[in-house]
């Protein structure tokens, strides 16, 4: 006899193969029960995702924050939803920055000493200093590693998917949702002797969200330590996601075999889960 | 609401804000009115935290309540247009009745004029919703609820009499 989760997933699968029209026809005999008929929510919430993540993929999703600015503004009682102040510079985010850059350099130098010098051109590195970001490229003839963010595409992430596609990577560490509202800005990748870097960033307003893989081709060096500052571990399919809260800003890390991948951001708890989610989905 | 039912039923709606919509559209087949079905559902939440936040599934929640929202939508509007259709049948008789040979003109110029009967006509005709129609009057949704009240019970005086 099938399992219980097997007979839910033949049960909710059904739906997979359905055209929209047949999806909202089921919907709309489910608003149609008179009442006291009770649905099966399970069918409904699983055909609503079913047609929301289709529309997401068309890019014809409605925008929720411009609706709840309309619900606050006609809809919600008086008083519920107040404003919040504008958030203050966010300088402890560039002070992060500067220690990024700080560890970098480090573990630049420190590689230069453990490679050797004979294997490592120090020269050949090319540092560019931007106002938002440092860079640094192998200056790699034919071999270009950056990559124009396609900031006309709906699928988050996608450039960073395609290269690792194209390198026959089939580990599942790239998320395909990221909260409405944030939108690529800048995606670039470099390649140091130990290990492959790529760097997706997307905003919404003021906000910022960050998404960092590593593919090392040495041992992973990352070691998570269980500080105070760590909210939850969140366990999907046997892999360990470290939430950690810091300076109101969340950061998930984790390691899948060779990759080591932090997103980081204004994302709230219930995001990150769904950004997590979102890498094992199909 | 406490500030933590705040941010929930925040979360909720940017969650299921598109998926109730889809519900909502795939039964109501008009994009207004399936806004305001969504925005009435989380209306209700906001007036009701506890029972959303304390719901074993508020997803589940929020959807049975959309369908008891787009019931009484359906319900509400074919009031209108029942109120709307006996009203001008009314008018028209009284126009077969009359030897007064503009009195089709008048017919025109009175419901052309008459907010009561345009207001319930923005519902039941045109298929506008309380905010479309609210906007076109320059009033709060809950005033534009209330008006459509009192014409619904103007015109059905006028029917009664």
């Amino acid at each position: 006899m099938p399992s219980i989760p097997d007979r839910k997933n033949q049960k909710l699968s059904r739906f997979d193969p359905m055209s929209d029209e047949e999806l909202r026809a089921f919907l709309q005999l489910d608003a149609s029960k008179p009442e006291g008929e009770a649905s099966d929510m399970e069918e409904v919430l699983y055909v609503m995702e079913l047609l929301s993540v289709r529309r997401k993929e068309k890019g014809e999703s409605r925008d929720p924050y411009q609706a709840f600015e309309e619900f606050k503004a006609h809809y919600a009682p008086e008083g519920s939803f107040p404003e919040i102040a504008p958030a203050k510079p966010k300088i402890h985010f560039r002070w992060n920055r500067v220690v990024a850059i700080a560890a970098t350099l480090a573990l630049l130098l420190g590689m230069i000493m453990t490679v050797g010098a004979s294997k490592f051109d120090f020269f050949q590195i090319i540092a560019k200093w931007t106002k938002e970001t440092f860079y640094t490229g192998k200056a790699i003839s034919g071999n270009q590693m950056e990559a124009e963010p396609d900031i006309t595409s709906d699928f988050p992430y996608a450039e960073l998917q395609s290269i690792l596609f194209e390198q026959n990577v089939m580990e599942r560490i790239v998320p395909t949702w990221v909260p409405e509202g944030f939108e690529q800005q800048e995606f670039t990748s470099y390649e140091l002797p130990q290990c492959k870097d790529y760097h997706a960033y997307h905003h919404r307003g003021e906000e910022e969200l960050n998404f960092e893989v590593k593919e090392w081709f040495v041992e992973v060096p990352l070691q998570v330590e269980r500080s105070s500052s760590l909210l939850e571990v969140y366990t999907l399919e046997g892999i360990d996601y470290y939430i950690f809260e810091n300076n109101e800003e969340l950061q998930v890390v984790w390691v899948s075999n060779e990759f080591e991948c932090v997103i980081s951001g204004d994302i709230s708890l219930l995001e990150a889960k769904q950004m997590i989610d979102s890498i094992k989905k199909d | 609401m406490n500030l933590q039912q705040n941010e929930e039923i925040k979360q909720l709606y940017l969650e299921m804000y598109s998926k109730l919509f889809d519900y909502a559209f795939s039964f109501l087949k008009n994009e207004s009115l399936a806004e305001e079905a969504v925005q009435n559902t989380f209306q209700i939440a906001c007036q009701k935290p506890e029972k959303v936040c304390n719901s074993p599934n508020p997803q589940g929640w929020l959807v049975i309540t959309l369908k008891n929202v787009i019931s009484n939508t359906v319900k509400s509007r074919e009031t209108s247009t029942r109120i709307l259709t006996e009203y001008y049948k009314l008018r028209v008789r009284e126009i077969q009745e009359s030897t007064d040979p503009e009195a089709l003109d008048i017919l025109y110029h009175d419901l052309t004029n008459m907010e009561e009967y345009q207001l319930v006509k923005g519902m039941a005709i045109d298929g506008k919703s309380y905010l479309e129609l609210a906007k076109e009057r320059n009033i709060s949704v809950e005033a534009c609820r209330k008006r459509m009240q009192r014409a619904r019970e103007f015109l059905q005086g006028k029917i009664k009499k």
